[in-house]
């Protein structure tokens, strides 16, 4: 069996935007270290999977100030940490650290309501000697920088007991200090071990998207849901309920800042909520849990929830306002917005489950508007669109249209440098769906509405209105109906044209985003 | 303009292929029908019924296949005659790919590219084998409408050794997804399709080359054997093969092919 191979990670070429700090762990899947662990043992073990301990090493422990973990290291070879010892305390200064930073991690999930990590003592003699938390100090050499292995479980794939391996002296890392590295690592990997007290087989996106946000809600000055941010932002189109095949995990750590939304616009509880569910719904996806839970305690669905991220995605980096969605969003990097042209007219614009399709076409003109006309026989449900008139600093306005099939909003955009548009998908289960994209600054429309000469009505010489009336949406509905029926086999599907005067506002002509 | 990450293609695009193929399989006919009177008839060449690919969508999705044609460079290396050593540059952007797989057709002057995306390439019998990063697959079953199928050969078997296709075991068609379109994965733990070439690497802390060697059938009947050699650039995978370990800068994403036509 092949075990994780993190060299696959190491990129020869670099993408438009790539996270700036590689994944923590070696991408073992949930089966693989279960495996493993049958398999072999602890670090300090011959048999144990790389890294461990060298044979000839000594290796001592020291039990953390609060009691409840205990630190194994040496002090020569290749596992070495720091010698450090300004305490005097017998006890390398970085084991010191490691010790109070574990402590201070379970303290706060404590307090966020977590079960804390199973106790080890019943897992077999090779448990670290006794019932405590093992930490394991070792050399990774730079592939990663830590994991949690899993030693067994109480029921079938749940209620599991595991130790961590950290790296010993993040020599050759790039973290400020070795004081915030551990920091880092130590709310992450801790949060791995907290997962496997509820159900440690979520998938990579929950269980790792959970540990960069538990990260976060640990200590926000800590920046590892910053450095990750950029794998999700600029990917919005993949799935975020499918995990990543093959090494692209980064994708599933920049998954955290969806949790973020969710902790920042829910609380924290909901992410309880879902570990918590985890154990009631054995078998069920992570996005199901989460749809449960937030149909149950908030009122929301996993739908509403998706749409609404997007939006907060909006307002990232150098134009994040907090009143516009993330309390910190200035640090979330990587949004990339297809550029069009205006006008464009686009068939067989593909979005599937949980994602998004950012677009962006210049501003400066009185409005933009944007269609999405899904094609015959697509599922038509949760599909949602958003044209937001954006600066280089802040987003302006965002207007949105939701429902089924047809989707139409417009949005003035004169004082915008440009305009983005996201096709939202925000179911969690199905297959992509394919549909026009259209996008003008034409006063009348063309080429997304239909431009039909004014019909000769002495009531109505005031020129078009610019709210539909009830018959405008009547013949809306009807233009958009009779475009969603037509034949597939048109490859580039008509013009989803829309009568003039009945063009539609979504939620109108364009509202200022907020938290809500 | 279109990014990268773009996936805006028809999904019908390149059927028109399956056209062309039906087309050239009845000429292919009359003209065998014309010659009864030569008494050297050339044996019919095998014709591939292409297919429909099935769980394109979930293909789409959980492989990434995405629209923009790869860039990737492809040329040849070997100098032995009949014997082919093909590079195939498969970063595709790196870490998380920008661009497809870079698709490629057995030609009797070696590898070429086939200007294809990923999601046209699901419709399209142009092509034979498809890298990128250490996935290869080849165009039949899940993976595309052609007929290419692939043979392992017994473990220890030699690329020299091998001089016809006798050596094959069972050819198999590409079957990453089962009746439900549920994914089958390979045995590697990162999730990955079980492709049918995938044996040609193993980790111990690095990618090590197996060695395997394997029969591929092309959609017109040809054989070819076919070895990978390589992942990274040749001195750092020699390193990683001989001892688990290999120095950086390493090349990975560095695809080398050995290969020859049967007879």
């Amino acid at each position: 069996m092949r075990l994780g191979a993190w060299l696959l990670l190491l990129p020869l070429g670099c993408g438009p935007v790539q996270a700036s700090r590689e994944p923590h762990e070696l991408p073992e899947t949930f089966a693989g270290s279960r495996a493993g662990q049958q398999a072999g043992a602890r670090p300090t073990s011959p048999q144990a999977v790389p890294p461990s301990f060298g044979v000839d090493e000594q290796v001592e422990s020291a039990v953390s100030p609060g009691g409840r973990f205990r630190v194994h290291f040496s002090r020569v070879g290749l596992n070495a940490v720091p010698p450090g010892d300004a305490d005097g305390n017998g006890v390398p200064d970085a084991v010191d650290v490691v010790g109070r930073a574990y402590e201070r991690v379970a303290d706060f999930y404590v307090g966020l309501g977590f079960l804390l990590p199973r106790d080890d003592a019943s897992v077999g003699a090779d448990n670290g000697g006794d019932g405590l938390f093992d930490v394991y100090l070792v050399d990774f050499a730079g592939r990663a920088d830590g994991a949690f292995r899993l030693d067994g479980c109480e029921s079938v794939d749940q209620k599991c007991a595991g130790h961590m391996l950290q790296e010993n002296d993040f020599a050759g890392y790039d973290y400020p200090s070795f004081e915030e590295a551990v920091s880092i690592l130590a709310s992450h990997e801790f949060f791995h071990a907290v997962q496997a007290a509820y159900r440690p087989g979520l998938g990579s996106v929950a269980s790792e998207g959970t540990a960069v946000w538990a990260s976060e809600r640990f200590d926000a000055t800590l920046d590892d849901l910053e450095q990750f941010t950029s794998s999700y932002l600029s990917r919005t189109d993949r799935s975020l309920v499918l995990d990543p095949t093959g090494p692209a995990a980064s994708f599933s750590y920049g998954a955290g800042v969806f949790f973020q939304y969710l902790g920042e616009r829910f609380g924290d509880r909901v992410i309880l909520a879902m570990w918590q569910e985890s154990l009631v719904a054995p078998t069920a996806p992570w996005a199901i849990l989460l749809d449960t839970v937030l149909r149950r305690e908030w009122g929301a669905d996993f739908d509403t929830a998706f749409a609404e991220f997007s939006q907060w995605n909006l307002a990232t980096g150098a134009r994040a306002r907090v009143e516009q969605g993330y309390a910190r969003g200035g640090g979330y990097d990587g949004l990339a917005p297809s550029a069009r042209t205006l006008p464009t007219e686009e068939a067989d614009v593909r979005v599937t489950t949980a994602s998004t399709r950012y677009f962006t076409v210049p501003g400066g003109s009185a409005e933009v508007l944007a269609t999405y006309v899904l094609k015959a026989g697509e599922d038509p449900a949760k599909l949602h669109l958003l044209v937001a008139a954006v600066t280089d600093t802040a987003v302006l306005r965002v207007s949105r249209a939701e429902g089924t099939g047809a989707l139409s909003a417009k949005v003035d955009a004169s004082d915008a440098s440009e305009v983005i548009i996201a096709v939202v998908d925000g179911r969690h289960e199905g297959v992509g769906r394919y549909g026009t994209l259209c996008l003008t600054a034409d006063p009348a429309g063309a080429p997304c509405v239909d431009v039909t000469p004014e019909p000769e009505d002495p009531e109505d010489e005031g020129g078009c209105s610019a709210a539909p009336s009830g018959l405008g949406w009547a013949a809306l509905v009807l233009a958009l109906l009779a475009l969603s029926a037509r034949p597939e086999r048109a490859r580039v599907p008509e013009r989803a044209r829309v009568p003039e005067r009945a063009r539609p506002t979504g939620t109108g002509a364009g509202t200022p985003p907020a938290r809500s | 303009m279109m990014s990268d990450n773009e996936q805006a293609l028809p999904r019908r695009a390149g059927q028109q292929g399956l056209w062309v193929l039906v087309a050239v399989g009845m000429s292919l006919a009359l003209l065998a029908g014309c010659g009864e009177d030569d008494p050297k008839v050339e044996p019919e060449p095998e014709v591939c019924e292409a297919s429909q690919v099935t769980c394109t969508e979930q293909t789409i999705d959980r492989l990434t296949l995405l629209t923009a044609v790869s860039t990737g460079e492809v040329r040849e290396e070997g100098t032995t005659a009949g014997e082919f050593h093909t590079f195939v540059d498969s970063r595709a952007g790196g870490l998380t790919p920008t661009m497809s797989y870079t698709y490629l057709r057995f030609t009797p002057t070696g590898l070429t590219q086939v200007q294809v995306s990923d999601q046209a390439a699901l419709a399209s019998t142009e092509w034979d084998l498809a890298v990128r990063r250490y996935t290869m697959r080849v165009n039949s079953g899940t993976s595309g409408p052609s007929c290419v199928s692939v043979a392992n050969t017994p473990e220890g078997t030699t690329f020299a050794s091998v001089t016809s296709k006798s050596a094959a075991g069972e050819f198999k068609t590409e079957a990453w997804f089962d009746s439900t379109c549920t994914l089958i994965p390979d045995d590697s733990g990162l999730g990955g399709p079980a492709t049918l070439l995938g044996g040609f690497w193993t980790y111990q802390s690095c990618v090590e080359m197996t060695g395997r060697i394997f029969i591929v059938r092309l959609a017109d009947g040809r054989h070819v054997k076919l070895e990978v050699t390589g992942y990274y650039e040749p001195a750092a995978q020699q390193v990683c093969n001989e001892t688990h370990s290999v120095p950086q800068p390493s090349g990975s994403g560095s695809i080398r092919i050995k290969w020859a036509f049967l007879p």
